[in-house]
């Protein structure tokens, strides 16, 4: 098989123009056109390999710098979309909570009793000690139950306000 | 003088008379500033014993940090 070099001369496929030494010509090209894009895809799958951590520090870093770019420009969209997002299922979410509330009185307050008893056991002498800002290794048996028992009254007297006031 | 166990017995009392209605909420949320008050008390003699015996220690749990001595050259 024959074809032509740029500057007109005849010369073999896949070999060079033994007058000119052109390595290909445009009508060569548009002629094999399938063979030139096979090349080219084994050429850049063997380049691609040799050169894949080069590859991928590239992409990194160009997609870093896209999404920096865009996160810069739509901050302000992204927010907006978010409180919406975050408004709308929030009613959505109430109006749930609200009905189970409504349809299953005897589970909440089980709920309620299991909560208070848990927030009662979570106060140990590491909690207190941090609440009186002291070491506790320092604080006595009686100051710890002594503030256990205020602390319980205190959150007695909350859950009995709120109650009165919802 | 009231000591911590009797503010304890106290508060255990008020507890239970707030939970089955005998209190009014108020009259109990005024009792518990009070025993608030004493307890804070006995707070500032532990700290001050603490601070006197370990101040490093006392430091450390007000979330502090011990001052550096200077050295001299």
């Amino acid at each position: 098989m024959e074809r032509v070099c740029k500057q007109g001369h005849t010369a073999e496929v896949g070999k060079k123009c033994p007058t000119c030494h052109a390595a290909s010509s445009a009508a060569w090209r548009a002629r094999n056109i399938e063979r030139v894009r096979e090349n080219t895809r084994k050429y850049a799958a063997k380049w691609r390999a040799n050169n894949l951590e080069h590859i991928r520090g590239y992409d990194a870093e160009r997609r870093a710098k896209w999404r920096a770019k865009w996160r810069a420009n739509n901050l302000e969209h992204v927010r907006g979309y978010a409180a919406k997002w975050r408004a709308d299922n929030l009613e959505r979410a109430r109006g749930y909570a609200a009905k189970w509330r409504a349809d299953s009185p005897d589970a909440v307050r089980e709920s309620t009793r299991r909560s208070s008893a848990k927030k009662v056991e979570g106060i140990t002498p590491s909690y207190i000690a941090g609440i009186v800002k002291l070491p506790v290794a320092a604080l006595t048996p009686g100051m710890v139950e002594a503030k256990r028992a205020h602390l319980k009254i205190k959150r007695l007297i909350k859950e009995a306000k709120n109650e009165v006031t919802t | 003088m009231k000591s911590l166990h009797d503010i304890k017995q106290d508060m255990s009392d008020l507890y239970n008379a707030l939970s089955t209605g005998a209190v009014d909420i108020k009259v109990a949320g005024e009792l518990a500033n009070i025993a608030g008050k004493f307890l804070k008390a006995e707070q500032l003699e532990l700290a001050k014993a603490v601070f006197i015996n370990d101040p490093v220690m006392y430091l450390a749990a007000q979330d502090q940090p011990p001052a550096l001595e200077h050295k001299e050259n």
